[in-house]
C-alpha cells in the first residue's frame, strides 16, 4: 500500500469485489480515493460487457482477484481476454493501464509486482 | 423498507467503530435510495390534505418500484455478501470510536441547543427552513450513530434513543412543512403541522436536558474501561460478522 502511495496515485472512484480479501485491500486503498467505493459481484467473477459499463470514470481503481484481473488487462489491452498469460499479477501487485476503457483501447503503463512496490515504499 | 433503512444506519455505525471505510457508500447508497420512500412515509402520516395526498401516495408507489428493483441489483447483492464475510469488530477498536462520537455529539449538542437555543424559537417562525433545520437534522443523525454504538456495545441507549425520536419528530415536521407549498386549501393542514413542531421542538429540549447526563457518564464509563475487560464484544468467538449480531 505504501508502494502505491509512493506512487503519488489517486483515484475517482473505486471499485471492489465482496470477498474478503479484496474488501481488505480496498479498505487500505480508500485513503487514495477522492470519490464513491462501490461493491460489485462482477469483479467476483471472469470480466463482463456488464463490468467494462461499471468503470466509468477518469481514474478508476480496481481491487479484484486473478486469474479474472489478469483477463480484464489483457481483454482492455490486447482486446483478447483469452491472451491473459500475458499478465503476471501476483497477490498485491498493481497492473496501470491507460486509455479508453474498451477491449484493446488501453495501454499498459506499468505491471508492477509486490516486491517493487515495496521497494518503493521503502521497506 | 423501513427496517432496512435502520439496518443500513446500524452497519454504517458498526463499520465506523470497526474503523471500515468501504462498504460504507454502498450503504450510504442503499438508505438514501430506501429514505426517498420513507421521506414520502413521512409526509403521508401527516394527513395532507386530499389531493396532496393523492400526489404523495403516486411518488410512493414509483419510489417503491424503485427500490424494489435495487434490491435486485448487483450493488446490493454484493454489499449482502460482504459485508456477510466480514470480520467481527474488536471491542478496544469500538470503545475508541464511542468516546469520539460521544465527544462530537456532545459538541454538536451543546453548539446547536444550549449556544444557539433560539433554533426551536427560529423553527416555530420559519417553519423549520435553512440552517436550523439542517442543525437539527446533523444532531439527530449524530446522537442516532452515537445510539447505535452503545447498542453494539451493550450500553444503555434509551435516553439517547427518546433524544432521537424527540428530535425526529421536530425534523419530520420541519420536513413536512419545508417541502409543502403554502396555499389556500392547506393552510390548516400547515397551521396543524406548525403548532406541532413547536410542541414537538420543546419536548426536545427537555429530552436533551434528561440525556446530557447520560452522554457525560457515558463519555466517563468509556474513558475508564479497564484494558483487562477489552475482550471481544457480543461474544465475538462465536459470531462471524457484523451481520450475525
Amino acid at each position: 500500500m505504501r508502494g502505491i502511495v509512493q506512487l503519488g496515485l489517486e483515484f475517482d472512484r473505486l471499485l471492489h469485489s465482496p470477498w474478503l480479501r479484496a474488501v481488505q485491500t480496498a479498505d487500505l486503498l480508500s485513503e487514495l480515493v477522492r470519490g464513491e467505493s462501490q461493491v460489485t459481484e462482477l469483479l467476483a467473477m471472469a470480466p463482463s460487457e456488464q463490468l467494462l459499463e461499471a468503470l466509468v470514470g477518469e481514474r478508476v481503481a480496481v481491487v479484484g482477484h486473478e486469474p479474472w484481473l489478469s483477463e480484464l488487462a489483457a481483454w482492455l489491452t490486447l482486446g483478447d481476454p483469452g491472451r491473459a498469460s500475458m499478465f503476471i499479477l501476483k497477490k498485491g501487485g498493481v497492473i496501470w493501464l491507460e486509455g479508453e476503457c474498451a477491449p484493446g483501447q488501453m495501454r499498459l503503463s506499468a505491471a508492477l509486482p509486490p516486491k517493487v512496490l515495496r521497494s518503493a515504499a521503502g521497506g | 423498507m423501513h427496517q432496512l433503512r435502520v439496518s443500513c444506519a446500524r452497519l454504517l455505525v458498526l463499520l465506523q467503530l470497526g474503523h471500515v471505510r468501504v462498504l460504507r457508500d454502498d450503504l450510504r447508497w442503499l438508505r438514501r435510495r430506501v429514505g426517498e420512500l420513507r421521506d414520502l412515509d413521512v409526509q403521508l402520516e401527516a394527513e395532507p390534505p386530499a389531493r396532496l395526498a393523492r400526489a404523495l401516495r403516486k411518488q410512493r408507489l414509483e419510489a417503491l418500484d424503485a427500490v424494489r428493483n435495487d434490491l435486485k441489483c448487483d450493488r446490493f447483492i454484493a454489499l449482502q455478501r460482504a459485508l456477510s464475510l466480514l470480520p467481527p469488530v474488536s471491542r478496544e477498536r469500538a470503545e475508541k470510536s464511542l468516546q469520539r462520537m460521544n465527544k462530537r455529539t456532545l459538541e454538536l449538542g451543546a453548539q446547536k441547543l444550549w449556544r444557539e437555543s433560539s433554533a426551536f424559537r427560529d423553527l416555530a417562525r420559519t417553519g423549520g427552513k435553512g440552517r436550523t433545520l439542517h442543525a437539527l437534522h446533523a444532531l439527530r443523525r449524530q446522537v442516532r450513530r452515537l445510539r447505535y454504538a452503545a447498542d453494539w456495545l451493550d450500553t444503555d441507549s434509551q435516553k439517547l434513543k427518546d433524544f432521537q425520536e424527540a428530535l425526529g419528530e421536530v425534523c419530520n415536521r420541519a420536513m413536512a412543512l419545508q417541502k409543502q407549498e403554502t396555499d389556500e386549501a392547506s393552510l390548516t393542514y400547515h397551521r396543524r403541522l406548525r403548532a406541532e413542531l413547536v410542541k414537538h421542538a420543546r419536548i426536545a429540549a427537555h429530552e436533551w436536558k434528561n440525556v446530557k447526563p447520560t452522554l457525560e457518564e457515558l463519555s466517563d464509563d468509556v474513558v475508564h474501561h479497564s484494558p483487562r475487560d477489552s475482550g471481544p464484544p457480543h461474544g465475538d468467538t462465536e459470531r462471524s460478522g457484523p451481520t450475525a449480531h
